[in-house]
């Protein structure tokens, strides 16, 4: 049974994996409202996994570069995904954001 | 992307009422210097004006699709800057001291004040010697040109005690507009 | 202003005229109108009113632009689920994976597809999605090689750089959006209409003159 600190490790690998995978450009919280209600107790040193992990779901709120193909970003975000973990995770991924690259630098 | 940093108010306001981030940014920067400088003059206070605008920044952003003429976005966001600032200032003199606003606190010092015209020297100092209630109304009726309603439903306060501030105000400036022609 | 008779000989006080002022002067009073003291008050303070936005403009003008650090933390505040509308699912999703895009994502990219053609920048971007005939909505157990997709009728209206050849413009805006939904979102593009809202003047930036005359 995963206690919380151990979601929230697994959420922060998941985190880095994902933002690795080519064409996504950045993650966004996949659960607003919580991150919120969390945020306003946690100490704020350690950030918020974007990630959420709930039992063998993750879900994902990704920004994606509109120049790439999407169905082949969302493939290489579940690969990356389940190699953290396993291949038996589901993944529950939105794209919130379509942005060229160079729009993200703000 | 160059071409939104030149774009208009109005096309800026539209996209941003859309969910434009990036049209939202322009629409910040172009005006945050001119919403802070509103700000200061109602607030006093460097740190009550910048959290003013800020909030207010915040807020306009879920407001935006409320906006019915996207081409008035600059005084729609010093309408809420006003609502924020004045919010404070209320919440200042419940909590602590009413004499605790620093005249000084403008984005000038003393070098800069000198290139001033006299006469906005003048207006300055002369503003600063109101009662805070009667700079304020004075603010928001001849800067952001909220109605008497609007400024009485602002500072809760009757219509007649607006007319009366704004009145006081002005029998005041004058008073002293005459002394510097005479000087 | 201590006179009996108000200011001048109007019979009006400076609070009355103050009142009078912020009105705009209507209704007209004609004791007013006619009384040269009344008319040079009222002068002041119309003075005082324009004196005090120079004010501001000028406290604005000396401060240093908004830092880009505060820039960027308030658009990490603002809230992003008030513009995301409906999530738009992949049809290929199936229980183990599952994959939407946001209704605003989609405006959001094409936004920037249309903004991507020179000369073009663009406004209000509409957009309907019909359910393809036949499918369900997750998508799941379907068992078609290529799931029907879900159709996008998109509005956009632009404002095009004068100079630019209009049709031209629309047209390649057009094309970007319809080349933009297939690579990125699970739409079929349908009927996209552009209509050309206005026109700009090219790179204001570059040219203070022209801005002065759109103002």
């Amino acid at each position: 049974m995963s206690d919380p600190a151990q979601l929230a490790a697994t959420a922060a690998r998941i985190d880095d994996a994902v933002a690795a995978v080519p064409g996504v450009m950045r993650l966004f919280p996949a659960d607003s409202a919580a991150q919120r209600a969390l945020a306003q107790v946690a100490d704020r040193e350690t950030p918020l996994p974007n990630a959420a992990v709930r039992g063998d779901v993750v879900e994902l709120s990704i920004g994606v570069d509109a120049v790439a193909s999407a169905r082949e970003v969302l493939a290489a975000v579940t690969e990356a995904v389940r190699a953290v973990a396993g291949p038996d995770a589901r993944v529950r991924i939105r794209i919130a954001r379509l942005a060229a690259g160079a729009a993200d630098a703000v | 992307m160059s071409g939104l940093d030149s774009a208009a108010d109005a096309l800026l306001a539209q996209r941003a009422a859309d969910g434009d981030e990036l049209a939202f940014a322009v629409l910040v920067r172009r005006h945050a210097s001119y919403l802070r400088a509103f700000a200061l003059r109602l607030t006093r206070s460097g740190a009550d004006a910048d959290d003013a605008v800020q909030d207010a920044l915040i807020t306009a952003w879920d407001k935006l699709p409320e906006l019915r003429d996207p081409r008035q976005v600059r005084g729609w966001l010093a309408t809420i800057v006003a609502r924020k600032a004045t919010d404070r200032i209320r919440a200042r003199r419940v909590a602590d001291d009413i004499d605790d606003h620093e005249p000084a606190a403008t984005a000038s010092g003393p070098e800069e004040r000198a290139e001033l015209s006299q006469q906005m020297r003048e207006l300055t100092a002369a503003l600063d010697e109101l009662p805070d209630e009667v700079r304020i109304t004075w603010t928001l009726r001849e800067v952001s040109g909220a109605s008497y309603d609007e400024i009485a439903a602002r500072l809760d306060v009757p219509v007649s005690t607006v007319r009366g501030r704004l009145a006081r105000a002005r029998a005041h400036l004058l008073e002293r507009m005459m002394e510097w022609r005479r000087s | 202003m201590t006179e009996t008779n108000g200011i001048g000989d109007s019979g009006y006080d400076l609070e009355a005229l103050s009142a009078y002022a912020d009105r705009g002067r209507t209704p007209a009073i004609a004791a007013i109108d006619a009384d040269p003291e009344c008319l040079a008050v009222l002068d002041s303070i119309e003075r005082l009113g324009t004196l005090t936005r120079e004010l501001v403009a000028d406290d604005a003008e000396r401060m240093p632009p908004p830092d880009e650090n505060w820039i960027r933390a308030l658009l990490e505040s603002i809230t992003r689920e008030v513009r995301a509308g409906r999530d738009i699912p992949f049809p290929e999703s199936d229980d183990t994976a599952r994959f939407v895009v946001t209704e605003g994502a989609v405006r959001q990219l094409l936004r920037e597809a249309g903004d991507a053609v020179p000369g073009v920048l663009v406004g209000r971007v509409g957009l309907r999605v019909t359910a393809a005939p036949g499918a369900g909505d997750d998508g799941s157990g379907t068992t078609e090689a290529t799931p029907a997709l879900d159709r996008a009728d998109v509005d956009v209206r632009i404002s095009v750089a004068h100079g630019t050849p209009l049709a031209a413009a629309a047209d390649a805006v057009r094309a970007a959006a319809s080349a933009a939904l297939l690579r990125s979102t699970p739409l079929e593009p349908g009927a996209i209409d552009v209509t050309i809202d206005d026109i700009h003047l090219p790179d204001i930036a570059a040219d203070p003159a022209a801005e002065e005359e759109r103002a």
